[in-house]
């Protein structure tokens, strides 16, 4: 694994994630050798830009999550490159899914893609994992510019990084340890290994004691739980979700929202598409606005915005 | 791409097996009857060509010979034939052997009055003997003795030389044409039992393909490498082809064993061994053919309906 893909940040050297009930996640102030998170320009930016999001913030649902909302020092080699990046789909010549859009997503970010449904978060994020390829520019990811990867070496670029979707993708046929060991057995983990990470991850996501239920016995917000710990339990520095809780009650998906920000905090890299508003006022993190296959806005402590569509 | 994951494949591959045990089964089936007809058809040319080998051994040219031939004039000739190309061997054979011969062949069809009849006379000419190398070229040879000048003065019947030259024509003829229809129709149903096969492995194939969507969806989304995403389906194909090549092997072997009685019993004078050599050569090609079929079989269909 490139250096440059390493956890980041307060936790312990070998980037230990799931190890919750021995190590709490170490909140960023408490944590140690980290330098002082420095607030950017953008900060002030956002600060200025969003006055509806911060009135909303106190009556919205989610209070401000603890320990969340530091701003990553943009420093060293970014986690995501993209340069100067246009996909066109056949099906859609003339209109670019994403167009022309360049950025930079450092270790330790959290980033959440926001814009109306069609704008291209989902386009962008299979950038991220070659389940897409650029019509043209560069896309890099850990070091590797998933344009020119040659197709065999994929599988390996998505070991490093853990995706979660909207509708979980949960094997019905298999118990919820199940599910989760089968991510470690397609890639050839031994049993040991399986044997001890699984439980861990169960633990880290709060389902230790649902381990042998079958995915249809658990509620929603369960499933969701369950595909974050498939997602993190071979311990990726990066996070991909696509609305993941775009089918959650908000009081569920406010959980599943503390969950990837506790992983977001051991160091892991996340980058979520959502369309849950208060979610983003609140969360207070980078944000980057899609319209029409265009970065409109990308700023520190960003607001959800679109107030006036939606 | 030999799958890293064998355990997990040859299990994948048995629950697919198990729950689709009716699409399976005519792939097991069709591999099957083509390994069969293959191994009926190895061991069948086989055991032929012992036969037809002992037959061959008797497909010889007598030419017959004057009493009056010059005995000098005969050696002359002999070793002229000896000098043909698709000559063996040219062997004399004197009137009072030849006489021998006939009273054996006589006495063991019981025929002592024939012989009795004989009344101290030899009415029975001499010959040489022609051994060819390439028992199919019997006609031509015989044809060009008949018009040899040389052989129309020693030759029991000048007149007639074709009378005095004899081979058992029929008997070869029928033997080729025979063998020959025979290869032909089993390429012709091992073509067909092969293809037939292919279908049936790419079909069952496709459809564990189908049945495990969702699996493979996940297996490419945490990064399983493609030769363990192939690895069931290839392990599928293989154990499909190993379970029918088996029963093929089982059928031939329980066949023959039935038969082969038979046969020798009902055609005592000819010989039905087949050497083990050539039994095992020929079920460990089964096995190797059968498996070429599974794996290509599911190599195709997951070049058509797997793209990792
Ligand atoms: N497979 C596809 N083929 C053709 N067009 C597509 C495909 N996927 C997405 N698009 C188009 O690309 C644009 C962006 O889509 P998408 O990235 O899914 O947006 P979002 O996730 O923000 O809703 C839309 O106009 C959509 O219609
Ligand atoms: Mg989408």
């Amino acid at each position: 694994m490139p250096s440059h893909l390493r956890n980041t940040g307060g936790t312990d050297a070998s980037g230990d994630l799931v190890t919750p009930s021995t190590a709490p996640v170490p909140s960023v102030v408490t944590s140690g050798p980290e330098p002082v998170r420095t607030i950017t320009a953008s900060t002030d930016v956002a600060q200025t830009n969003a006055p509806v999001a911060s009135g909303a913030t106190p009556g919205g649902l989610y209070a401000p999550l603890e320990g969340s909302g530091a701003v990553v020092p943009h420093t060293g080699t970014p986690t995501i490159s993209l340069r100067n990046v246009t996909v066109i789909y056949p099906a859609q010549p003339n209109k670019p899914a994403l167009d022309n859009v360049s950025l930079d997503i450092y270790p330790g970010e959290f980033v959440f893609v926001v814009g109306h449904s069609g704008s291209g978060k989902s386009t962008f994020l299979r950038l991220l994992t070659r389940e897409l390829k650029a019509t043209k520019g560069d896309v890099i990811v850990a070091g590797q510019n998933l344009t020119k990867m040659r197709n065999w070496k994929v599988p390996y670029l998505r070991r490093q990084i853990g995706t979660v979707f909207q509708d979980f993708k949960l094997l019905p046929d298999k118990t919820i340890y199940g599910n989760v060991a089968f991510a470690l057995e397609c890639i050839g983990k031994p049993r040991s290994v399986i044997e001890t990470q699984v439980p861990e991850v169960l633990r880290l996501v709060g389902l230790a004691e649902k381990m042998d239920s079958f995915p249809d016995q658990l509620s929603g917000g369960e499933q969701q739980r369950v595909s974050v710990a498939r997602a993190m339990v071979n311990r990726p520095p990066l996070l991909v979700c696509d609305e993941p809780t775009g089918n959650l009650d908000p009081a569920i998906s406010l959980g599943i929202m503390k969950l990837l920000d506790r992983i977001n905090q051991t160091g892991t890299t996340v980058v979520m598409a959502t369309h849950d508003r208060e979610m983003v006022d609140s969360m207070r993190r980078r944000v980057i606005a899609l319209e029409a296959g265009e970065v409109v806005r990308d700023q520190e402590r960003g607001g959800y915005g679109f107030y006036d569509a939606l | 791409m030999m799958p890293s994951n064998i355990g997990y494949s040859l299990r994948e591959a048995f629950t697919h097996i198990r729950r689709n045990w009716s699409t399976c089964l005519g792939a097991v089936v069709t591999i099957f009857l083509s390994l069969f007809v293959i191994g009926v058809f190895i061991l069948g040319s086989n055991l032929v060509s012992n036969l037809v080998g002992s037959v061959e051994d008797r497909v010889t040219i007598q030419a017959f010979l004057n009493d009056g031939a010059d005995q000098a004039a005969v050696d002359a000739y002999k070793a002229k034939l000896e000098g043909w190309d698709n000559v063996e061997s040219v062997s004399y054979k004197s009137k009072d052997e030849a006489l021998q011969e006939y009273r054996e062949t006589m006495s063991n069809r019981n025929a002592e009055d024939a012989v009795a009849a004989l009344d101290g006379q030899n009415p029975v000419p001499a010959s040489l003997v022609v051994k060819l190398d390439d028992p199919q070229q019997v006609e031509t040879t015989a044809n060009k003795i008949v018009a040899d000048e040389e052989f129309l003065a020693i030759a029991d019947t000048p007149d007639n030389a074709a009378a005095s030259v004899q081979y058992g024509k029929e008997t070869v003829d029928r033997l080729f044409s025979v063998t020959n229809y025979i290869r032909i129709g089993a390429a012709v149903l091992i073509v067909l039992l092969v293809f037939v096969a292919f279908v049936f492995i790419n079909n069952t194939i496709r459809l564990a393909i189908s049945a495990r969507k969702r699996e493979i969806a996940i297996m490419r989304l945490v990064g399983a490498s493609n030769s363990f995403i192939r690895g069931p389906f290839v392990a599928e194909g293989a154990l499909e082809a190993l379970i029918g090549s088996l029963l093929a092997i089982l059928s031939l072997q329980v066949g023959w064993s039935f038969l082969k009685p038979q046969l020798q019993s009902s055609l005592q004078f000819l010989s039905f061994e087949l050497s083990p050599t050539v039994v095992t050569g020929c079920y460990i090609s089964l096995v190797l053919v059968g498996v070429v079929i599974g794996l290509f079989g599911s190599a195709i269909a997951m070049r058509r309906y797997l793209k990792v």
